[in-house]
């Protein structure tokens, strides 16, 4: 049993032997696979995968993707792709948005394409409903023309006419050419077109806006549309909806015109006389606004299309630029407030700013002079919201400021000036003139006194109203009031009372009313008009005392105009009718008889009946004399 | 309405010397007198005969004279000629006037004018004497007027157009 041990061991190891003798190349081989395997594993994990390797492979392996793979290819680079799509237009946006434009504009025309079908259908639904002529006559409108009902509509509610047109020499404001929609107009154009002109002066010097012009006016339904061109202006007065297009076709012909009409232009500043060939384009402008009111071919389908987004972007224009204004005229405003306070020399503003509809201020006061208000100076609706802090502070200026103001102010030597719960108050007697300069300042929102209980001399006041009163007006300083008495002719009211509006507007006055309940108006013209007609007033008698019914007639109305002319004159005339007739006694009867019939009439005359010598001795027997007695008119002596 | 010749002229003087009633006698209101408290000037036209030719006037009538205010400055340019008013009761508007006078020709040239010595009607107050520099000349251009009593308006309107060029 022991040898076969040892026989197995032996075996083993000769087969190892004969393996190696027989198998060691292939051994080697092996294992030198195994190595290159492990590098080339490597390899890969490192990524040191170059583009030169990649490249022949990329087309050949998307190409085989798209085919197998497709969705999760297109899954794959979405990201990628909108990433870079992005990073592109930032780089360069012009080349990108011309690359996109076809496809963009026929996405906006689609929009816009629905857009005007929803709306065309909100008026289709809201008219739908209306059974007015007008609605009845566009649906059978709609229904012989095959234009779209909504279309009528708009067509119908959107026209327009140029009515009137208007050249305006700018220099002069003299009109260079004028046409009318429909032939003579009832207006002076010559005057309108000058108020044009100065208003556009005054709107554009008054308001400070650069070289901001007026562009629109309305005028109860009519819109006055003005372009300014650099020798002419143009300006057309439209009734209905224009569209913003029309404005663009005034631009372009101003602009022609200026060209074309170089020389007439010149001429005309030289001569003034209306350039026909002018007048003549102008008719042009005019009848092509007609024709446009009128027409209803089917093109109109577009051009109504056209209309609502001209309307539409005309509409948010004219808020954008409104809102713009209100902004610009807020700050201004503020601005103003803001320098009122600066120049306050008991004031210190620290801080200011317009946070949205917030106003912030801040800064010190002196209290002796007096609390600061916001109300003072901020116009009512200015800023929503206001943060109005102002901390006490104590400025040295007090007693030093005494001497400081009087010299700053000028204040004469017969006033004191004292500062009393913080404000300053003058006493005393002064000239006019210095107390018009102290409400000036006020007026102007500056430091200034209290000038209410100064005392102008009486002369110089009297001086000062009669410089500026109506001839017959006198007025009288009471306290505060300034009463006026005296005549003042009924014209001449209006006047007075443009007067004292330009008081008021300059703030010149010493008197806070104005008491005209004592002026007497008089109708100087109207009674001389009532006198004329009572002088050629005709009675005629019957017989005797007995009056014929032409003469009863005649003598009511008499009776009417004295009466008017009584109530006229008032107490302003000592009025007294006197009824002369000649000396015979038939006429003393008669004029006897015309007393009684005028007292019944409640003629609330003195009527005295006296014969005459005055009077021509006629041949019949019945004259009778009436004389309106008073003072200011010259009396008359009537025959009747 | 056949083409005729326009001319714009204005109304020059201190407040209250008249214009606007000189004005108001001479035309027909078209606007109303409010533009002149608003806007600071109204309006009015007229149409004279000068030579046997109609020309018609028109005529701003301006509140205030602040020279040195740019509204004012603007409303009278390209004006052909200016009435030039003083109130004979208050002598020191003859002198304003006539430094307004020197200013506008000053800056706009040789204009033609007409000086009225307005308020004639009020002869216990008149204060300008005869002898005045600027009436006393054989040559004066200023012609006495009253818009209460109308007299002379119209001359003085009229003289102006005939002195337009
Ligand atoms: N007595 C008189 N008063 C006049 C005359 N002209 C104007 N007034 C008065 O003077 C005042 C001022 O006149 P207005 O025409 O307003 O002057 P303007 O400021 O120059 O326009 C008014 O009260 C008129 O009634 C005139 O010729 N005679
Ligand atoms: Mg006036």
């Amino acid at each position: 049993m022991k040898t076969a041990k040892p026989e197995n061991t032996s075996a083993e190891q000769r087969l190892q032997s004969l393996r190696a003798a027989l198998l060691s190349d292939e051994q080697q081989h092996v294992a030198e696979l195994q190595r290159q395997l492990d590098a080339l594993r490597q390899e890969l994990a490192q990524q040191q995968l170059t583009p030169e390797h990649l490249a022949p492979l990329l087309a050949e392996s998307l190409d085989l993707a798209q085919s197998s793979e497709r969705e999760a290819l297109a899954g794959a680079l979405n990201a990628v792709v909108a990433e870079s799509v992005k990073e592109s237009v930032r780089a360069d946006k012009d080349s990108f948005a011309e690359a996109l434009s076809p496809m963009i504009g026929a996405a906006i025309r689609k929009a816009i394409t629905n857009a005007l079908k929803g709306f065309n259908q909100a008026i289709n639904q809201a008219v739908e409903h209306s059974l007015s002529m007008d609605g009845l006559r566009w649906r059978w409108e709609a229904w012989r023309t095959g234009v779209p009902y909504a279309q009528l509509i708009m067509r119908h509610t959107l026209p327009y006419v140029v009515e009137e047109a208007f050249l305006i020499h700018n220099d002069s404001g003299l009109l260079v050419a004028h046409a009318s929609s429909s032939g003579r107009s009832k207006v002076d154009n010559d005057a309108v077109s000058a108020m044009l002109t100065a208003i556009q002066d005054f709107v554009r010097d008054s308001f400070a806006v650069g070289d901001g012009q007026l562009e629109e006016v309305e005028i109860g339904g009519r819109m006055v549309w003005v372009i300014n061109g650099s020798r002419m202006s143009f300006a057309v007065v439209v009734h209905g909806t224009p569209p913003v297009s029309l404005r663009e076709d005034m631009d372009e012909l101003l602009q022609r015109l200026h060209v074309d009409y170089a020389e007439e232009i010149s001429a005309f500043a030289a001569d003034g006389k209306m350039v026909e060939p002018l007048v003549e384009e102008l008719q042009d402008l005019i009848a092509g606004s007609l024709e446009g009111a009128r027409q209803l071919q089917p093109k109109g389908r577009i051009k109504s299309r056209l209309w609502f987004w001209w309307l539409l972007l005309v509409a948010l224009l004219s808020f954008f630029a409104w809102n713009g204004w209100q902004q610009w005229h807020q700050h201004q405003q503020l601005q103003a407030v803001k320098q009122q306070l600066e120049l306050r020399e008991d004031l210190i503003v620290m801080d200011w700013v317009v946070r949205g509809d917030v106003l912030l201020a801040r800064g010190l006061y002196d209290p002796v002079f007096g609390i600061v208000d916001q109300g003072d100076y901020l116009p009512e609706g200015l800023v929503p919201e206001v943060d109005w802090l102002f901390a006490p502070y104590r400025s040295a200026l007090p007693e030093a400021a005494v001497a400081d103001k009087r010299e700053h102010w000028s204040v004469p030597p017969s006033v004191d000036l004292v500062l009393r719960d913080g404000r300053w108050r003058a006493h005393g007697e002064a000239s006019m003139a210095w107390v018009q300069s102290m409400r000036a300042l006020a007026h102007l929102g500056l430091p200034h006194p209290d000038v209410g209980l100064v005392v102008v001399p009486e002369a110089e006041l009297a001086k000062w109203l009669a410089d500026r009163l109506p001839s017959g007006v006198q007025a009288k300083l009471q306290g505060q009031v300034l009463q006026l008495t005296g005549r003042v002719e009924m014209a001449d009211e209006l006047l007075l009372a443009e007067e004292l509006r330009h008081w008021y507007a300059g703030n010149l006055l010493m008197f806070t009313e104005v008491d005209t309940s004592a002026l007497r108006r008089v109708r100087a013209s109207e009674l001389l008009r009532l006198g004329d007609l009572v002088a050629q007033q005709d009675l005629e008698f019957a017989t005797g005392v007995v009056m014929s019914p032409a003469g009863w007639a005649s003598m009511q109305q008499l009776a009417d105009r004295l009466k008017r002319w009584i109530e006229l004159a008032a107490d302003e005339i000592d009025a007294r009718v006197v009824l002369f007739h000649d000396a015979t006694e038939l006429a003393a009867r008669r004029a006897e008889k015309l007393r009684g019939l005028l007292q019944q009439q409640a003629v609330m005359l003195e009527v005295v009946v006296q014969p005459s010598e005055e009077l021509v001795q006629s041949d019949t027997v019945d004259a009778v004399g009436v004389v309106l007695k008073q003072q200011p008119l010259p009396a008359l002596a009537i025959t009747l | 309405m056949a083409a005729e010749l326009t001319r714009k002229l204005c109304l020059i003087g201190d407040f209250g010397v008249g214009k606007t009633s000189l004005v108001n006698r001479y035309v027909r209101e078209i606007f109303d007198d409010r533009y002149l408290t608003t806007v600071g000037v109204k309006i009015d036209t007229k149409v004279v005969e000068v030579n046997g030719a109609p020309m018609k006037l028109v005529i701003w009538d301006i509140a205030g004279t602040e020279e040195a205010n740019a509204v004012y400055r603007s409303y009278l340019r390209g004006m052909a000629g200016f009435l030039l008013v003083a109130d004979g009761t208050r002598a020191y508007t003859l002198d304003n006037a006539l430094k307004l006078k020197d200013s506008i020709v000053q800056q706009m040239g040789d204009l033609p004018w007409v000086g009225l010595l307005n308020k004639a009607d009020l002869v216990d107050e008149w204060e300008i004497e005869e002898t005045h520099p600027a009436l006393a000349s054989a040559d004066s251009r200023w012609i006495k007027t009253s818009a209460s009593t109308s007299a002379n308006v119209e001359l003085a309107f009229e003289r102006l157009a005939s002195a337009l060029p």
